[in-house]
């Protein structure tokens, strides 16, 4: 994968790498829309830090073993101190390891108390997952595990840094900002680095106030194509690296303009295209092929909207003007039918390039 | 041309071919139809996967919710799922949508469901939305079909007994219609089953 791995014009991740290299215990938000490349940055992070002899950094998705809606403080924890116990087992079991496994999943394990003369009691190690009042003990739990495996790892890299991703999935922002006060706190207490990948809505309204918790925000942006060369280039380029051969000429350019300067959207609409040119039975992509996979996108996008959000995409559309007043506006935006640009110094809004001409035909 | 939901429709035999050309990708579509010809979409496509590229590498499940989905995925190793998630409605796709790493799946994955299902994905699963880009197409509708076919069979049911619609109505209240099964049958066509066996007076 890394050899189809571009840089961005303002690339995050080279951002991020260069501001742990000088301080190796920072806390880093990196926030950004849903396709918006987050995932490849914080990878392109770890491959940067890679090259850092004194660092280590572990990639940890923390939704791949455990339910999102039901993180609570030490779950990140737990999970860190499962990654470092994954880079050790070559060394062997060890009891710090095992404790890594006991504090995530659960486990009997023979008492250290002294139960009235009983040799053999046996407790009960609860998994991570509990009431909040039991909340302060599982974070310290969970903390202890890391304080003893950070040594052994520490041995090959003095620093270690844990590239979280997943977290922005959380749909309950308090709950979010738990697991930033707790476990990233208790991170950076133990001197370990953090990047953390969190949920678009934390840049709007009083949900703001979370960014501050961090020492840098990195903000991973639409690429507003039709104002930025550089960043429309970067498109192009993605697409002639990867598929080069399969596009005529013609076929790129609007390929870029329908993704509206979203990487995922981009080889979506490729990758559709692609398959218009096979049952076309054409060699190559041409803009007949490109026309029909930016219509089949834009109907698929339009699905499931309320007539009063078609009413404010109406208004994007025809005045460029959006106000994000409710949950429903705020989700036009997480859902990519309205695109946020910050490249120059005023927000600009636009509907998703491939919705604009189907809002046309209902509009008349 | 649009179908069910306001997607382009498309036969299944085509979007089967469609599929089978994504082969080797990790991709994510959606195929719709109103929830009478949603078995009928569901059994056309499996065939025609099975007939394109063999009967192994395609699998149907039917999962109750989320969590029987991520089960089911996790337990099969066929390149093309066609799941059936037409009970899914906004709890189990928000569930979808937060544990999306555990659906991730190494090729095709097909979600057969109803526009209503489908607009609740849309509404409450956006990180999977993105993942479904273009890949969502429409189960063609037969109701303009049966209409099609109806008028043409009343047309020749008109000219064969050169008699008017209205005509054929007001002696079967009479009951004067012949007993002819053709009369019956226009009789059906019309909507006016219940005169068939007027009730004695």
């Amino acid at each position: 994968m890394e050899r189809f791995y571009i840089d961005s014009p303002r690339s995050v991740s080279a951002r991020i790498a260069a501001e742990l290299e000088i301080a190796p215990a920072t806390s880093h938000l990196l926030v950004g829309g849903v396709g918006s490349g987050k995932t490849t940055e914080l990878l392109a992070t770890q491959r940067r830090i890679a090259r850092i002899p004194d660092i280590a950094a572990l990639y940890v998705d923390v939704t791949r073993r455990h339910d999102i809606a039901k993180m609570t403080p030490g779950a990140i924890l737990a999970q860190v101190g499962l990654a470092l116990a994954d880079q050790l087992q070559h060394l062997g079991p060890s009891a710090q390891v095992q404790a890594a496994h006991h504090v995530a999943h659960g486990a009997w394990k023979q008492s250290d108390q002294d139960y009235e003369g009983d040799q053999d009691a046996w407790e009960y190690v609860r998994r991570i997952l509990v009431p909040p009042e039991r909340v302060a003990a599982d974070v310290h739990r969970a903390r202890q595990v890391l304080d003893a495996l950070l040594p052994r790892v520490r041995l090959k890299a003095p620093h270690v840094v844990v590239l979280l991703d997943g977290l922005d999935r959380i749909a309950d922002l308090p709950a979010f900002e738990q697991l930033v006060i707790q476990d990233v706190k208790a991170l950076s207490s133990l001197g370990v680095g953090v990047v953390l990948v969190g949920p678009l809505r934390a840049l709007y309204g009083l949900d703001r106030v979370l960014v501050q918790r961090f020492d840098s925000l990195q903000i991973q942006p639409w690429i507003d194509v039709s104002r930025d060369a550089a960043g429309h280039d970067f498109l192009a380029r993605v697409l002639t690296t990867r598929a080069g051969d399969a596009f005529d000429a013609p076929a790129i350019e609007p390929l870029v303009a329908g993704s509206g300067g979203v990487l995922r959207d981009l080889l979506s609409l490729a990758q559709s295209a692609l398959v218009e040119a096979y049952m076309d039975g054409a060699d190559r992509v041409g803009s007949h092929e490109v026309d029909d996979a930016v219509e089949s996108f834009g109907r698929k996008h339009l699905q499931g909207l309320r007539p009063a959000e078609l009413e404010v995409l109406q208004r994007v559309r025809t005045h460029g003007s959006f106000v994000q007043t409710s949950e429903d506006d705020l989700a036009l935006l997480m859902t990519r039918r309205v695109l946020e640009y910050r490249t120059e110094n005023q927000p600009r809004y636009a509907v998703h390039p491939t919705i604009e001409g189907l809002l046309q035909e209902l509009s008349e | 041309m649009t179908g069910v939901g306001g997607v382009g429709e498309m036969p299944a035999g085509e979007f089967a071919l469609r599929l089978s050309a994504l082969r080797g990708t990790a991709t994510y579509a959606a195929y719709l139809a109103n929830a009478s010809d949603l078995e009928a979409a569901i059994t056309e496509l499996v065939e025609e996967l099975r007939a394109l590229i063999s009967d192994d590498a395609v699998v149907r499940i039917a999962p109750r919710g989320s969590e029987q989905l991520i089960a089911d995925l996790a337990a099969t190793s066929v390149e093309i799922v066609v799941a059936d998630t037409r009970t899914f409605a906004a709890p189990e796709w928000k569930l979808a949508d937060r544990r999306r790493s555990a659906i991730a799946h190494r090729g095709v994955l097909v979600f057969a469901t109803t526009p209503a299902s489908f607009a609740d994905l849309m509404r409450n699963a956006e990180n999977l939305a993105s993942w479904l880009g273009g890949e969502v197409f429409a189960y063609p509708d037969h109701a303009p079909v049966a209409a099609t076919q109806r008028e043409a069979r009343l047309a020749a049911l008109r000219a064969w007994a050169s008699q008017t619609d209205a005509e054929i109505v007001e002696a079967a209240r009479a009951g004067t219609l012949p007993r002819d099964p053709e009369y019956a049958e226009w009789l059906v066509l019309l909507g006016h089953g219940e005169l068939l066996d007027p009730a004695p007076p």
